[in-house]
This record gives C-alpha cells, sequence and structure tokens, in this order.
C-alpha cells in the first residue's frame, strides 16, 4: 500500500489534526466529540473493509457494545473514566473474539449477515434488559468524573482528551497495516489461495483483525457516550452499521485518513442539514450528496486526491 | 513496506503548534431569547404537532410582539426523530447554546429524557405533546411542567367512562415505549376502578404499519373492548386494521388518544368514536378566532389540541418572563407556581405547584361522520366537559416525590 507513505499523507495527516484542534472553538464542542469518534469508528471499519476485505454489517455492535458498558461502569461505581473506557474496550476485544471465530470462516456476504445477526442479537438483549441499559430511554450518564485525574466535565477539555485518544489510536492502526502483519493481510487480500500456499494460517489473520477493529470501535463507541453522557439504542442499532460503511466508503476506503474524512463530512453534513432542511430532506440531501460521491470519486475523496497527487 | 516517519512527526508539530484557548462564555442577558422547540417534524407525530406547533409558536411570539425585556424572540426548531437519545443530545445543545425554554416533545420519551436535561441545567421545559403522566410522577422536576393532557386524564375518562357503561374485558394495543406503557397502567388501573379487567395486551414497535397479525389476536380473543392505546399515525393504522377485521362488529373499540388530523386522515373510520381532548377549535368564540387565523396560514388546516397548547404555553411563559423581570428558570418556577390563569386554550388553568401538573378542563367529544359536519374540519362536538380536579389526577394522590 504505497498510498500512506511519503510526504502526502503526512500534509493530509497535518491539516487533520490542525482541523481537529480549532474544531471546538468553532462547532458545538459535543458535536465536535462525535465527529471525532466517528472518525474513529469509520478506521475501525476500513481496518476491515479496507485492509482484510471483510466487509462487516454489525460493527455498530462494538461501538454501541464499548458505549454501553462504559456508560454502565460510569453510572454503578463513579471511577474514573479511564476505567470505564477500558471495560469498553475489552468487552468488544471479547465480544469481538467470539463473533470473528464464527463470522471469518465465511466472506463476502455471508460474513456480513453473520455479523448483522449478532449485532441485531446484542440490539434486543440491549433493549430488553431495562433495568441494566435504560431500555428504549438510553442510559443515562450524569457527570463525567475525571479522566486520567482530570475534570472532564467541561466538553472542551473532555474533547481534547478524547482526540488525544483518538490520534494515538489512528498512529497504531497506520502502524498496524505497515507491519509485516498488515503485509500479510494484503497479500490474503489479493490473492488468499496463495496466501495459503505460502503457509499463512489466514483465518488467524482475520481474526487478529476483526478483534483489533472491534476494540478500536470499542473505543470509539466509549468515548462517544462519555461525551454525550448518554449510551442510546441508536448506537446498538444497524442503522448506525450501515451509517459507518458509508462513511468509510465516502472518504475512501484502504486509506484509514479516508475514513477520517469521510465521517467528519458525513456527521457533520447531517448536523447542519438536520438543522436546516427538515427530517424527510435531510435524508434527500443525504442520499443525493452520496450517490453523487460514488458517481464522481470512485475511491473516495481521500482516495482520490491520494491518486491525484501520485499522478 | 517502511512506516513513514514524516506523519507522527507532522502530527506532533501540530499537536504542539496549537494553543488551548478556550473563548470566553456568551454574556447570559443579552442578546435574542431563545425558545427551542423540540418536535417531530417528519415522523407519526408529524401530523398533529410538527410544522403546525412552529407556525403556532411563531404565531404567539408575532402576538407577543417578537419582543419581551427589550430583547428579540427567536425560535429554533429541532427534528427530534421520535427518540429519546436524538431530543436529550439536541435539548442539551440548545440550553448550552442559550435556549430559555424546551417546549412541545410530542413523544413521551422525548419529553421524559428532555425533562431530565431540564432538570440538569436548571431550564426550564413546557411538554405539550408528549402525555406520559410519569412526567408529573416518577419524573417530575422542579424545571418541568406538563401542559395539555396526560395519560392519566385519558384513561380517567374514555376508560373509566366505557367500563362502566358494560365494558369490563379490555384487550390493549399498545406502542412499546414510554408513552405506551405508562397509557397501559393508567388504563390498567381506571378500568380496574369500574371493576374491569385488561385480559390482555400487545405490544408493538412505534410506527408500525401492518397490525393484521395483533387484529386477528384480538379477534379471537373474545373481549367486550378493544383499547387502541396509541397516537398520531398509529391510531390511524391500527383503526383501519380493527375495521378491515370487522373487529368494531364484535366489540367497542376505544381510542385512547386521538387527534383532530387523525380524523382528517381517515374520517370514515373514527365516525362514533367517543374520545377526550383537550380543546378543540370551534370550542367558544376566543378558539373559533385564534383556529381562523391558524386556518388562515396553514392553507386551512384547523389546529389540533396540541398546536394551541403551544401557542398558549408560548404566551404564558412570555408573560411570566415579563412579570418576572427575568428569564432565569428558578424565578419563572416561583412565579408560575400555583398561579390560576384562563386563555383561549386553558379554561380554569392553573400551574399545580404540588406536582407541576398544569390542569384545565378537559372535554370528552363525539367524531361525527362526514355527512353531519356542518363545515370543513368540524369533526368533533363536544358532550361533556369535564373540570380541572375531576379531569387531572388528584393532588392528595400525587406520586411526585417532591424535591424542590
Amino acid at each position: 500500500m504505497t498510498m500512506l507513505s511519503g510526504r502526502t499523507p503526512a500534509i493530509v495527516a497535518g491539516v487533520l489534526v490542525l482541523v481537529a484542534l480549532i474544531l471546538p472553538q468553532a462547532i458545538y464542542p459535543v458535536v465536535a466529540i462525535d465527529l471525532a469518534a466517528f472518525a474513529l469508528f469509520a478506521v475501525s471499519l476500513d481496518l476491515l473493509f479496507g485492509f482484510v476485505g471483510l466487509l462487516s454489517f454489525g460493527q455498530a455492535m462494538f461501538w454501541g457494545g464499548g458505549g454501553y458498558i462504559a456508560a454502565i461502569v460510569l453510572t454503578r461505581t463513579h471511577v474514573d473514566a479511564a476505567f470505564a473506557i477500558l471495560a469498553g474496550v475489552l468487552y468488544a476485544l471479547i465480544l469481538a473474539a467470539i463473533v470473528g471465530a464464527i463470522a471469518v470462516r465465511r466472506a463476502g456476504i455471508y460474513f456480513a449477515m453473520i455479523t448483522l445477526g449478532v449485532a441485531q442479537i446484542q440490539y434486543f438483549t440491549v433493549f430488553q434488559l431495562t433495568d441494566v441499559t435504560g431500555g428504549e430511554n438510553g442510559l443515562n450518564i450524569g457527570p463525567r468524573g475525571t479522566l486520567f485525574g482530570l475534570p472532564i466535565q467541561d466538553d472542551r477539555v473532555y474533547y481534547y482528551l478524547a482526540l488525544a485518544l483518538v490520534v494515538l489510536t489512528v498512529l497504531f492502526a497506520l502502524r498496524l497495516v505497515q507491519s509485516p502483519f498488515g503485509g500479510v493481510l494484503r497479500a490474503m487480500r489479493e490473492n488468499e489461495q496463495r496466501a495459503i500456499a505460502l503457509g499463512y494460517r489466514v483465518n488467524r489473520y482475520k481474526l487478529a483483525m476483526f478483534t483489533i477493529a472491534g476494540g478500536i470501535a470499542g473505543l470509539a463507541g466509549a468515548l462517544y457516550a462519555i461525551g454525550n453522557h448518554l449510551a442510546g439504542l441508536d448506537m446498538v442499532d444497524w442503522h448506525t452499521s450501515g451509517a459507518v460503511v458509508m462513511m468509510t466508503v465516502l472518504g475512501g476506503i484502504g486509506t484509514i485518513f479516508g475514513p477520517i474524512v469521510g465521517a467528519a463530512l458525513f456527521e457533520s453534513l447531517d448536523y447542519f442539514v438536520s438543522k436546516t432542511a427538515i427530517g424527510e430532506e435531510t435524508n434527500l440531501v443525504m442520499g443525493s450528496v452520496f450517490a453523487l460521491c460514488v458517481l464522481l470519486f470512485r475511491r473516495g475523496i481521500v482516495g482520490e486526491i491520494l491518486q491525484a497527487l501520485r499522478r | 513496506m517502511r512506516f513513514s516517519r514524516s506523519v507522527p512527526a507532522a502530527l506532533a508539530v501540530a499537536l504542539l503548534s496549537s494553543s488551548f484557548s478556550v473563548p470566553p462564555a456568551r454574556a447570559a442577558d443579552s442578546g435574542p431569547i431563545k425558545i427551542a422547540l423540540i418536535t417531530d417534524m417528519s415522523g407519526v407525530y408529524a401530523a398533529l404537532a410538527g410544522p403546525g406547533a412552529v407556525e403556532a409558536v411563531k404565531m404567539a411570539v408575532d402576538d407577543f410582539g417578537g419582543k419581551v425585556l427589550g430583547r428579540q424572540i427567536i425560535v429554533d426548531v429541532v427534528d427530534h426523530r421520535n427518540q429519546g437519545p436524538v431530543a436529550q443530545a439536541k435539548a442539551r445543545e440548545e440550553y448550552d447554546s442559550g435556549a430559555e425554554l424546551a417546549l412541545d416533545m410530542t413523544n413521551s420519551a422525548t419529553a421524559i429524557a428532555v425533562a431530565g436535561v431540564a432538570k440538569d441545567k436548571h431550564k426550564l421545559a413546557i411538554v405539550t405533546g408528549g402525555a406520559s403522566s410519569a412526567l408529573t410522577g416518577a419524573n417530575c422536576n422542579k424545571y418541568t411542567y406538563h401542559y395539555a393532557y396526560d395519560t392519566y386524564a385519558l384513561a380517567n375518562s374514555t376508560g373509566a367512562n366505557i367500563t362502566a357503561s358494560g365494558g369490563k374485558k379490555w384487550y390493549g394495543i399498545v406502542p412499546d415505549y414510554a408513552f405506551g406503557a405508562q397509557m397501559l397502567t393508567d388504563f390498567t388501573d381506571a378500568v380496574q376502578r369500574k371493576g374491569g379487567e385488561f385480559v390482555h395486551s400487545d405490544k408493538m414497535p412505534l410506527g408500525t404499519t401492518d397490525f393484521s397479525s395483533y387484529m386477528i389476536a384480538a379477534k379471537n380473543a373474545h373481549p367486550d373492548v378493544l383499547g387502541l392505546l396509541n397516537a398520531g399515525a398509529d391510531t390511524v393504522n391500527s383503526m383501519k386494521a380493527a375495521k378491515q377485521f370487522q373487529l368494531d362488529k364484535q366489540m367497542k373499540i376505544a381510542v385512547g388518544l386521538l387527534f383532530l388530523s387523525d380524523v382528517d386522515a381517515l374520517p370514515d373510520v373514527f365516525a362514533g368514536s367517543r374520545i377526550t381532548t383537550s380543546w378543540y377549535w370551534n370550542e367558544d368564540a376566543a378558539a373559533r378566532k385564534w383556529a381562523d387565523r391558524y386556518a388562515k396560514a396553514m392553507h386551512g388546516l384547523r389546529p389540533t389540541d396540541i398546536q394551541a397548547a403551544d401557542y398558549s404555553a408560548t404566551t404564558q411563559w412570555l408573560n411570566a418572563v415579563k412579570a418576572a423581570g427575568t428569564t432565569d428558570a428558578d424565578a419563572i418556577v416561583k412565579y408560575l407556581d400555583g398561579r390560576q390563569f384562563n386563555d383561549f386554550y386553558a379554561h380554569a388553568g392553573e400551574w399545580r405547584a404540588r406536582d407541576h401538573r398544569v390542569t384545565h378542563e378537559m372535554y370528552v367529544v363525539d367524531v361525527l361522520s362526514k355527512d353531519k359536519i356542518k363545515e370543513p374540519h368540524g369533526w368533533f362536538k363536544i358532550v361533556q366537559t369535564i373540570p380541572p380536579s375531576r379531569a387531572f389526577r388528584p393532588e392528595s394522590q400525587s406520586t411526585c416525590k417532591k424535591d424542590w
């Protein structure tokens, strides 16, 4: 993947971080938190879809699961938010390992259906366990308390801490796809039979990536839930799994930075359109924009930019 | 594949080169006064609140002169998409960006969510559209008033009357969220008080369009009464199905909550129903006068009771702001608690201090058939006026833990 080396991605990364740093001064800070969380969520899907070729249609189970677990820990124990986030990530990792063990044996639409099915099981579990999850009212997190010992009740302070975690995780993801491990995954994506012939146990590689992506989605979800003081049913809903696929495709799969841009665009578009146009028209605008992007930018927005710069 | 060193370098430089400056908070008492109208603009409840509610609130602001305490009044419209979490996030944002009042909250889940935010932020919320009586019970708080009607009042009137006239065995059709659950609880209590019972109730997702399987099940249970404990498009669709499967030939159909907009959608289907409403546009001269102005702006449509309640609540709140000389919620609550008032919407109105239920007259109406109506949208005929003391939960039985 020559896309991620050289000077261009560094410039893209610099621009992204600069934008991220001035974001909460420009828009309502909670929306900035949403953008950062969704960006990381989209990266987790890109690791699977862009680098292994596995299209998960249930990625929201890790995002929502991580969010709910973080919310449950935070409301019941009032520990430092770091522990709540860690609990959310651990839950997502374990769930991903279990689901992955079943799902990676299959590919394509069958893989997508298994992930969707398990995600729906989790959705209805969350919906029914009213005492634990608050059912359809969602689970309210009161005051946020502290993160790494720092008070995070102020939205901006929380945003910068969450952003630091997001940036570190994105760096980890970049490192991962450039590692020998990432190389094997790419080889598998290009020609699975050959990778098997070379002696690689492809399912183990897929499972490893599925688990890591699940954990990253769980981290993103935990950050999102704490940022919004709420873990709601929409977090575990299949619509969210679909939305993150859209964000990733919009930005450009297999680019890491693409999904970040895609998520930021998708979420901010949704936010500003819903403030101006009303309800149904929001979907109309979003749909049109998405259709246009798919038609005009076959590689996604960032994918096209990287391609153009390479020529 | 070497990982490019310049990426982390660029990130580090960008991180270090920025300053964590926080702009000063906005001054609280200059600039415009914002009202956040949180409603369903596109879903199952859009017809009974939605765009009509926006029109009503804007009318109220204009009639007030567009200014209070020398500051301009602006209305922010928020579509809550019938999701509690969305309503909660948006309410937080609205209050944070200077909204002094959250209004409407049609859909109990969103109403309860916004009430929680109002309590956190010490800002005012007035619920007109949300119906759950939990708003003045388990979820009551200092900063939330419940204005138009509630599940207790509907059950106490419609439920009790039908049971008293012989409908002992009830079968419930209930939407599976906060409003449905509370509706079922309150109807069960009211029916039991009159010696009846619910033999079964089916819960279904909000916005269900195919009710056939539920209707067949209800038919086979042979109850005396089929209770449609839903609202808006759900009521319209379930009633349509009940008629298709001819349940009305076998049993009484009780409509728990019906709006003028529902009858507009399906006049033939609702003709002959007896329901309870908090207001009717043709109840008297004052109501009619306002409804005429509303119709001019809304292409001849007549307002529902929610839309009228939105106008009334906006006006009452603006009067309170003017009288108290501030938008501070604590001062407004102090001013409103126990205050009695009358306007075209609320007759014998009172802001009850005990649990923040706003009480006023309620009406039992019959829905007329097409051949009986004297003018377009004139669907209702008032058969009984219920005084506030009998319409709503008595103060002595309030379940609100008043912690303020």
